[in-house]
């Protein structure tokens, strides 16, 4: 009883609702809660909290230079700032084929309190972590220009122990009209090389789904790390996803570098191209002094 | 029997098995032509030089409708130049969707043509040479068409074409069958042939069948006679055996086409069995009767035995014999009445007037409506026939494009729907859709929404699209970093101990890229990274290569780190200023043109690494360049670096779109584009057509 309680009211804090204008105040916690019912109301109380900041991002994933193949996508993305920040998994938007470009276009935000037949607004992809398996998107419709959006805020409890409950929220299929659910496991393990990260135990996380503690704060999200260009052997990790799926990447590192692309998104205009950067080192200089002979 | 139309050429990994089947076939000829009479050999070089100066090589560019667009393809077979104005025989599978021709000719002039008329059901068709383009003074030379009756099994017989698109062969071999049909097994019918899936084709042919080698390629080059007649079209061919249409069905069909366009046939609405097996010995069986045609109006009956057509008893015995009876009745003038006497049961000798109606092709015309995400195709009887439709009212969509506005409407359009109205207008036909469309996505102000009634199965739909173009942003920037210019292996426990230093685990440096922040810092290939500041690197094994890396990353990026190596048996501390990570491939600025249906980005710092380009090399590596596109057809691909087009030096990419617009503007009939591939450049010669034919990509 006592955990449980104690979860509740961390929860409150932990995944504080960021919103500052009055509709998108903190609403009321969940009435005290009955024993036996305990772990329920935890479930609820995740739900009604975290719920409204997991939209929906839908988008059409463009594979440029392979005879400009396209693709539906549909992610759970989770709002983590109040100005329209959503944090994905870069491998749910085909960030994991580094060999090809994809491009997510005509991309679209829906929200659990939508109108019937609402398109969702607008938003644009600011900048993916293929280290991490992190992306961003930014709300950019201007019909949201004013709006703030319920949001989790991204700080972190203590550090997770082995065997600690841990609980992912998630959302159901579109058949199922996106339905909140939660999943409970526990730390199965804890890794520190190539970084650190959670193995969950008893349930898989999403590629980008938040994970939480039972004291209710962002333990932080599912994520499929994988070998990078300096990484030489490439069969070490091996079937782990297949056993595991994906770990969970601390809260702390998704943080720092959440607050890099906010920088970018701070530089971004709205309506302005993504910042392709070619540094300078890198604008091509001369016409080749070579003279082709035909 | 499985055969194949043979004018698409694709299947280059069968050319060294044919091309060795030929051989062997080769050497058999050679020993039984040592027995052939030096009059059959003058004979067979006779009908060569007849026929062979007359041969083309056809190249056409194609426009498919497939994933809710345009698509271009490149296609090639043979033809005969069969007059001085330039007409070239040829099979209509060879041009079908052809928006683009090329014939080279035997002196190996390469010549644009037009497309004079198709006829898909005996897979025959005509272009015409622009006699404009060709060299002062070149004398055409033409091929005579013979009389294809007087064949008989056993012939000597020459085919000639581009198999594989090699041009200009001749092969040899004899007739071995002067009224082939394909049937089915177990039921000795005619089998139905169809041209892309859906036209009926070959229902009036009895083909030649021979043995002269043919290949993808050969498709509407000439079989010829040893006396130097053209007196088939070569049409099929599989497992060893060519089929070609006879000439003097060519002849009929080739002269409609250059005289009208097309070939006008006539239907009486039902279809016929040979008598073998089925007890009768006179007339033919009718098989089946359109419930609509013109033969159910005059009421005659699936089951019925005709006995006389316009006057003439006719016995159709035998399958062969079928074929014949089909052209027979199509020859009729268009509405014109045949008195036909039939058998139904018992009741002998009734007749019926049938008035004919014109044979119309199974197959609809398409269009694409690309910011609607759907191509869109006009419905024939047959399609509403074969797709049990209500009628052929409207237009069925053909394709959708993933994630278009149609693909996403609620519920969204797919294939087989048949469009019936757009915002509350009834339409009738493709052209209606077409227009309305266009009107649509003409207006300034697009509409928030469109509604589109349609038919799926037997249910009445309708739903909302929202008309929009493809977005095309920029690919995504990935998260800048930290970032130190080497590249290092991990050394391990052995390593160290072989290399003399065995307490100094670290990272070994293998590349420091030239113009770095590492470069300037005095780093070296060979230094081993013991410290990045002041925190030992002890790589336990192979997996920790990305562990220096990754400590970087974690760094900020304008920060500077003190790297301890060892180098040459002493450490030392090398103070680095970090720099950001370099961009990859897959977020460098890209353009595309629409016209030349070119995509390109620039060359980025691990480009130039990779390939070892110095700051003299510049341009944009062509990232896509569609195979039919004219950049594509003028031979640029994928991985090119494109440095000049025309008199514009392109650096990057806007440089390349300044270029690509003033082209667009100058329309020039030539554009030269100067690209580097592997170790050397390549002048390639695009020839655009700047007639609006089509839009494939919507401008940018």
């Amino acid at each position: 009883m006592n955990r449980v309680l104690t979860a509740v009211a961390g929860l409150a804090v932990g995944t504080s609702v960021l919103a500052a204008n009055a509709a998108a105040t903190p609403t009321a916690m969940p009435a005290p809660i009955a024993a036996h019912d305990g772990e329920g109301e935890l479930y609820k109380g995740i739900i009604e909290k975290v719920g409204p900041a997991m939209v929906t991002i839908k988008m059409v994933l463009k594979l440029e230079g392979m005879g400009d193949e396209a693709q539906d996508a549909e992610v759970t993305g989770l709002m983590i700032d109040p100005k329209g920040l959503i944090l994905v998994s870069n491998t749910m938007i085909g960030g994991m084929m580094k060999q090809f470009t994809i491009t997510p276009t005509n991309i679209k935000v829906l929200f659990d309190d939508d109108d019937d037949g609402a398109e969702g607004i607008s938003a644009k992809l600011i900048a993916r972590d293929s280290e991490l398996d992190l992306a961003w998107f930014q709300i950019d419709d201007a019909k949201a220009q004013d709006k703030t959006f319920k949001a989790v805020e991204l700080t972190s409890g203590a550090a997770p122990a082995m065997g600690d409950t841990i609980y992912t929220p998630r959302r159901l299929d579109k058949f199922f009209d996106r339905v909140m659910y939660i999943s409970e496991g526990r730390v199965g393990g804890l890794t520190t090389k190539p970084r650190a990260m959670v193995v969950p135990s008893g349930f898989q996380v999403e590629p980008g789904g938040p994970v939480f503690g039972a004291d209710g704060k962002l333990v932080g999200f599912g994520a499929i790390i994988l070998p990078g260009d300096d990484d030489m052997d490439v069969n070490s990790f091996r079937e782990i996803y297949g056993r595991t799926g994906p770990l969970i990447l601390p809260t702390g590192e998704i943080k720092s570098a959440t607050d890099r692309a906010k920088e970018i998104a701070a530089k971004v205009p709205a309506e302005e191209p993504t910042p392709a950067a070619t540094p300078a080192a890198e604008t091509p200089a001369e016409a080749p002094k070579e003279e082709p002979a035909p | 029997m499985r055969t194949y139309f043979f004018g698409t050429v694709g299947l280059l990994a069968t050319l060294a098995s044919s091309m060795m089947a030929g051989c062997q076939n080769g050497a058999a000829g050679g020993r039984s032509m040592a027995r052939v009479s030096p009059d059959v050999r003058e004979a067979i070089a006779d009908a060569r030089d007849r026929v062979f100066p007359a041969l083309v090589n056809v190249e056409v560019v194609t426009l498919e409708y497939a994933g809710g667009k345009e698509q271009k393809n490149r296609g090639t077979g043979s033809g005969t130049i069969l007059s001085k104005e330039g007409y070239v025989l040829t099979n209509a599978h060879v041009t079908d969707k052809g928006k683009r021709f090329w014939c080279t000719l035997s002196d190996k002039q390469r010549i644009p043509a037009t497309m004079v008329g198709e006829d898909p059901w005996t897979d025959l068709a005509v272009i015409k040479l622009d006699l404009s383009r060709l060299l002062a003074g070149t004398e055409l030379s033409t091929g005579s068409l013979g009389d294809s009756n007087t064949l008989t099994v056993g012939d000597y017989v020459l085919a000639m074409g581009s198999p594989f698109s090699l041009s200009r062969t001749v092969t040899l071999g004899i007739v071995s069958n002067t009224e082939r049909v394909f049937t089915s097994a177990g039921t000795g019918q005619v089998d139905e042939m169809l041209l892309n899936w859906e036209q009926r084709t070959g229902l009036f042919t009895n083909w030649i069948q021979h043995d002269a080698l043919i290949n993808p390629g050969n498709s509407g080059g000439p079989l010829v006679n040893l006396r130097g007649e053209v007196i088939g079209v070569n049409t099929r061919g599989g497992s060893g055996m060519a089929f070609a249409t006879p000439s003097n069905m060519a002849r009929q069909v080739a002269d409609a086409l250059i005289a009208q366009g097309d070939v006008k046939r006539s239907s009486i609405g039902a279809s016929f069995r040979h008598l073998q097996n089925t007890g009768l010995s006179e007339g033919v069986l009718v098989d089946s009767v359109d419930a609509d045609g013109p033969a159910h109006a005059a009421g005659l009956r699936a089951g019925d035995v005709i006995r006389q057509i316009a006057g003439e008893s006719l016995t159709v015995r035998f399958v062969e014999e079928i074929p014949p009876l089909l052209k027979q009745l199509a020859d009729r003038p268009i509405g014109g009445p045949v008195e036909i006497v039939y058998d139904r049961g018992e009741t002998k000798g009734q007749t019926v007037t049938v008035v004919t109606e014109p044979l119309r092709r199974d197959r609809g015309d398409e269009q694409a409506l690309r910011t609607w995400g759907v191509t869109v195709q006009q419905i024939t009887n047959r399609m509403a026939k074969e797709m049990r439709l209500s009628s052929t009212r409207g237009a069925m969509i053909s394709s959708v494009r993933s994630g278009g506005p149609a693909a996403n409407a609620e519920p969204s359009l797919g294939w087989g729907d048949v469009i019936v109205s757009i915002d509350g207008k009834p339409l009738e036909q493709i052209g209606d859709i077409v227009q309305r469309y266009e009107e649509v996505d003409g207006l300034k102000e697009k509409p928030e929404y469109v509604l589109i009634e349609f038919e799926r199965g037997n249910k009445n739909y309708v739903t909302l699209i929202k008309p929009r173009p493809e977005e095309r942003p920029d690919p995504p920037a990935e998260l800048p970093k930290a970032w130190v210019g080497i590249a290092t292996q991990p050394v391990l426990r052995n390593m160290a101990e072989m290399l003399g230093h065995p307490d100094q685990r670290g990272f070994r440096i293998m590349r420091v890229y030239t113009g770095t922040n590492a470069a300037k810092a005095g780093l070296e290939v060979g230094d081993i990274v013991l410290t990045l500041n002041g925190e030992k690197l002890e790589p336990r094994g192979i997996q920790d290569a990305g562990a220096l890396t990754r400590a970087v990353r974690r760094l900020s990026i304008d920060s500077s780190a003190t790297l301890s190596v060892l180098r040459e048996g002493k450490v030392i501390d090398v103070p680095v200023s970090l720099e950001r990570t370099r961009i990859e491939s897959q977020e460098a600025a890209r353009a595309r043109n629409a016209d030349f249906e070119l995509a390109v980005r620039e060359i980025t710092f691990f480009d130039r690494e990779d390939y070892r380009w110095d700051e003299t090399v510049s341009g944009v590596l062509v990232e896509s360049a569609e195979p039919a596109g004219w950049a594509g057809l003028a031979g640029v691909r994928g991985g090119d670096l494109i440095q000049k087009i025309g008199d514009h030096e392109v650096k990057d990419s806007a440089s390349f779109k300044r270029a690509m617009e003033q082209i667009g503007k100058d329309q020039p009939g030539r554009v030269v584009f100067v690209v580097f591939r592997g170790s050397r450049t390549y002048f390639r010669f695009a020839e655009p057509d700047w007639k609006p034919t089509t839009e494939v990509e919507p401008k940018e």
